[in-house]
């Protein structure tokens, strides 16, 4: 019943805003209205705070997870700044590469995962939400470093026929963080940046 | 093992709708609110407390359209007539005789003269997503037959950043809230102090 006031209301509104009276006008500008709102949201969305990569503060995270029993892969994600508090706290993972994410240049503070996305093509696009209390992938970058977030993999659980889908996430020995930095040396980006030496320096001490 | 939410498209939209819904004020009836004597019913009682959480939660944590504005730093305690913990995720009918409680101010509630149990605290994050915070409870509140108005204390939520409640600790501010009051209600009717007693920390949804 609420769903179909929510829609009531959008079609009267929109009707009256654009004073339109063929019917595929309207639904021609209500696409174009809604494409526009989504390219604005998923601006702001991507945009998000920025910083130099060779910046001596950064701080790289890097983790993994194991999308094979979720719907989609992930193709990218947000990771959430919750200290300190910050107008802008999600930042961008870029783009994923077969469950690895990283991201160079976080200043000190405590962060966790906040969302993955995927898309496919028969299961359409699917969002992962990590909740702001209890995150398992909770994290403190105290100084600037390397941090390893840990290997996860995503697991179905099983709700009721009018409940959300869910999941949960468990860890996993593998990949290990040597395999993974060794993955995050390939990136572009990081073999011309001051991050390519300290990985370099990081695997060394793994391999002792 | 922890339970994330994945919010499909689908389901995403259904938990935007239950969330309009809820802030729309579908979410059962509060306890009333009160500001003058005149606003208390015959028999009932003047519930008097304050809740805070420490370090505050940041505005740029709560995301609210601009007609659900009031939703902003304000804790939702899920109460019952009796001892009733909250053992899954609340549903609409939980939300009914709960204390909307804005976060750091005294609120003043009319309620019956029996006791109250507060079940647990929600905040809720933001209304696209309906996403909550829970704080534990399990708080008896010492409301009885007689009784004009009743001062609960400060029940004040210690968190860690990652919103994990370290500790629960009930303050006596009663010289602040009983000048409060005054100010409200006059200095005919009396303020009975009951704090409330203190749990340990542990999930809200245990």
């Amino acid at each position: 019943v609420a769903k179909r006031k929510l829609d009531d209301i959008i079609s009267s509104s929109f009707t009256r805003n654009i004073q339109l009276s063929r019917e595929n006008e309207v639904k021609r500008l209500r696409l174009l209205l809604s494409l526009v709102a989504v390219s604005v949201l998923l601006t702001a969305c991507a945009s998000g705070p920025t910083r130099d990569i060779n910046d001596p503060t950064n701080s790289l995270l890097f983790g993994y997870i194991d999308m094979e029993d979720a719907p989609t892969d992930a193709d990218g994600g947000y990771i959430q700044q919750v200290a300190p508090p910050s107008e802008k706290p999600y930042w961008n993972l870029g783009g994923m590469d077969d469950g690895l994410f990283f991201h160079p240049f976080l200043p000190v503070g405590a962060y966790q995962l906040s969302s993955f996305y995927g898309s496919a093509f028969f299961r359409g696009n699917h969002e992962y939400h990590f909740p702001r209390q209890g995150n398992v992938t909770a994290i403190k970058v105290g100084k600037p470093g390397i941090y390893f977030l840990g290997s996860y993999k995503y697991t179905k659980v099983k709700t009721g026929f009018f409940e959300g889908a869910k999941f949960s996430i468990e860890k996993t020995d593998k990949p290990t963080e040597a395999e993974l930095l060794t993955k995050i040396l390939e990136d572009r980006d990081i073999k011309k940046s001051a991050w390519a030496e300290k990985i370099q320096a990081r695997l060394k001490q793994l391999k002792k | 093992m922890l339970t994330l939410n994945h919010a499909l498209r689908q389901s995403a939209s259904v938990l935007a709708v239950l969330a309009i819904v809820f802030v729309a004020g579908c979410a059962g009836t509060p306890r009333t609110p009160v500001d003058s004597l005149k606003e208390v019913g015959n028999n009932q009682v003047i519930l008097v407390g304050r809740v805070t959480v420490v370090p505050p939660v940041h505005a740029s944590e709560q995301s609210f359209s601009v007609f659900n504005q009031a939703w902003a730093n304000r804790m939702v305690l899920l109460t019952s007539d009796e001892k009733r913990p909250l053992t899954a995720e609340p549903v609409l009918a939980d939300y009914d005789g709960r204390i909307d409680a804005d976060l750091g101010k005294t609120f003043f509630v009319a309620v019956d003269p029996k006791p109250i149990y507060v079940r647990a605290g929600v905040l809720l994050l933001n209304d696209h997503q309906g996403e909550r915070l829970y704080f534990p409870a399990g708080f008896q509140l010492s409301v009885r037959p007689g009784d004009k108005a009743v001062y609960i204390g400060t029940i004040e939520y210690q968190r860690d950043d990652f919103m994990n409640i370290k500790r629960v600790r009930i303050g006596d501010d009663f010289d602040k809230a009983s000048k409060e009051f005054k100010e409200k209600f006059g200095g005919k009717v009396a303020l009975r102090k009951a704090l409330v007693t203190p749990q340990q920390p542990r999930n809200a949804q245990e």
